[in-house]
């Protein structure tokens, strides 16, 4: 165990330094993660001329969930799928397997190292969103020290949840050649489902209840959550066990379509 | 025990047909043909430790297959293969450690970062001592003579040094087998002497066993001793580069000089002219009729010079190839 944790650490050290070369796609990428917040928050300042309140949300909570949100969108997103899916179209993955690293970690790193950049371009962003909007926006934090612990694992879950099932969309590759469709019938899933629109505990009662039993929930609405104060301790730890049912669940999923995948390409070649 | 062995391997893969045209990508799209290719049938084979064996064939021959099956990428239809004494599809972390695949159409030198990165990383994928990192480096980077390019991005390198950084990366954790898919292919006739000489050098130093498949009979008749030649999955062929050429060219080549001119006509008679100029001439004869033909153009020319060849391998090796079907059975019988 501890020699894998080394080589993963070089792969890590190793992506960084990939992920620092491209530092104009990092700020498209960047973008193209905060741009629905920011649209969204653009959208409930104005609406909010007419109400002061939408649900259990005043207008600085509002505008606080999209600024959080956004954080957590552009740091916890991984994009496996098309890389994963490149390298199996094209073969190349024959070099990953036969090297004694497994080549879901070796894409793990290449995922954080290239959350990690976003950080340079993520906290200018905040920055400039406060000093736009006044620091009252910070006022809607309500992070406890019983629930900050919670939130940093939600955060470690969030993103290994959103990795396992992005990267087993980039694996059915092994059969069906390009994912870009499914991939992109996912990212309108999610969008929708996990509160990129509009936050889960506004949609219509039912639609929420259904949230409840799908994964998307997990990644980004539960950690915002707990940044607003919204969940009490033993909620709190719901979530979390409910997010950490959710990743097992997906790492099942991908492990096994990664096993069955190999098998494939392995009978029918690459 | 030999370091690779090979028994009745076959691969048979299931491949889709699609009729030309937009009609048959319709088709296709509602349904699907499907039919069976026979990638590898039925091939056996072993090669002891530190052997440098060639692989031949025509594209589609079954080259790149049967490497994929001893790497452990692919799962054999049917038959045994032992690498070094493990099962390659069971692809153990152990199997993975002692052996390199080089794909010469394939890179896992780092695009975007320069070639030592690359070096570094597969040092701690491969888990390398320090010490002997640093030394077969050292060894490696010399021999290659890559020492003003490794800290280059390796975008920015040429095709020639890019192989080299390829096969650097590949081999710096000492692999005792070396699995080489054209390696050469692409590069230019200088660089694929050096990388020839660089793969001899490998094989000797560390007493690898090395198995090349390669579209260039140069690379293998500079490399190997010993060739297998495969062609439609079949093994047709086992041996060295001579018993190839006495096997399959039943023909010579005769070049004689004369000390007057010749009409072409009349030396028709001797063999099939090859190449003519009144003076000198290039006759194709008969294996068996080397010894009279030349005694008789001795006894009915003024013959400056007599100078008899055999084919080019590489000559024999394509009519082989173009031979079809009876040319195989003929070789295997």
């Amino acid at each position: 165990m501890r020699k894998l944790f080394r080589k993963l650490r070089a792969a890590l050290l190793f992506s960084w330094q990939d992920a620092l070369t491209y530092r104009a796609e990092g700020f498209v990428w960047f973008i193209n993660d905060a741009v629905i917040p920011l649209v969204m928050i653009a959208f409930w300042l104005a609406a909010y001329r007419t109400v002061d309140r939408v649900g259990e949300y005043a207008v600085a909570d509002m505008v606080h969930y999209y600024v959080m949100f956004l954080a957590l969108n552009t740091i916890l997103t991984p994009y496996p799928e098309g890389y994963s899916s490149y390298l199996i179209r094209n073969g190349t993955i024959s070099l990953h397997l036969v090297r004694p690293f497994p080549f879901q970690l070796w894409l793990l790193a290449g995922e954080v190292a290239g959350r990690g950049v976003r950080l340079f371009f993520l906290i200018p962003l905040i920055l400039l969103i406060v000093l736009i909007l006044g620091p009252g926006l910070l006022d809607a934090f309500a992070l406890t020290w019983a629930t900050a612990p919670i939130l940093l694992a939600s955060m470690v879950l969030s993103f290994l949840l959103s990795y396992c099932l992005k990267l087993a969309i980039g694996l059915l590759a092994f059969w069906i050649g390009r994912v870009d469709g499914i991939a992109q019938v996912f990212i309108v899933v999610k969008i929708f489902l996990a509160g990129n629109i509009i936050p889960l505990d506004l949609m219509p009662a039912a639609v929420e209840r259904m949230t409840f039993f799908l994964p998307f929930r997990y990644l980004y609405f539960f950690p915002v959550q707990l940044l607003q104060g919204r969940l009490d301790f033993p909620s709190a730890l719901g979530g979390l066990a409910m997010q950490g049912m959710w990743l097992a669940l997906a790492f099942l999923l991908m492990q096994w379509v990664f096993a069955a995948g190999v098998r494939r390409y392995g009978a029918y070649g690459g | 025990m030999s370091a690779i062995s090979v028994k009745n391997l076959s691969k048979y893969y299931e491949v889709h047909q699609k009729e030309p045209g937009l009609v048959g990508s319709l088709k296709s799209f509602v349904r699907r043909k499907t039919y069976d290719v026979k990638a590898v049938d039925d091939i056996s084979f072993a090669i002891e430790s530190g052997e440098l064996v060639g692989f031949l064939g025509p594209n589609g021959a079954g080259k790149t297959t049967t490497l994929k099956v001893l790497s452990g990428l692919l799962y054999p239809t049917g038959g045994e293969v032992s690498v070094l004494g493990y099962t390659p599809w069971e692809r153990q972390a152990a199997f993975q450690r002692r052996f390199a695949l080089v794909m010469g159409q394939k890179n896992q030198v780092w695009w975007d970062l320069p070639p030592m990165e690359t070096f570094l990383i597969n040092k701690e994928i491969y888990e390398v001592p320090d010490a002997q990192f640093q030394e077969t480096l050292d060894t490696l980077v010399q021999i290659l003579e890559l020492e003003k390019v490794i800290n280059v991005q390796a975008r920015k390198l040429s095709l020639g040094e890019r192989m080299k950084c390829e096969l650097l990366a590949a081999l710096l954790h000492r692999p005792q087998v070396l699995f080489l898919d054209e390696p050469t292919i692409g590069l230019d006739v200088v660089m694929q002497q050096n990388i020839r000489n660089f793969v001899r050098e490998y094989n000797a130093r560390y007493g690898a066993t090395v198995i090349l498949t390669s579209h260039y009979m140069r690379d293998v008749e500079a490399l190997c001793d010993r060739v297998l030649i495969i062609d439609h999955g079949h093994l047709v062929f086992d041996g060295d580069l001579e018993t190839v050429v006495r096997r399959y060219a039943d023909y010579k080549f005769m070049t004689v000089t004369f000390a007057s001119p010749v009409a072409e006509a009349e030396l028709e008679r001797y063999g099939a002219v090859t190449s003519y100029r009144p003076r000198t001439t290039t006759l194709r004869i008969a294996r068996d009729a080397v010894p009279q033909v030349s005694a008789q153009l001795l006894q009915d020319y003024p013959v400056l010079d007599l100078n008899i060849v055999e084919p080019e391998v590489d000559d024999v090796v394509r009519q082989l190839f173009s031979g079809g079907q009876s040319t195989y059975a003929e070789a295997v019988s």
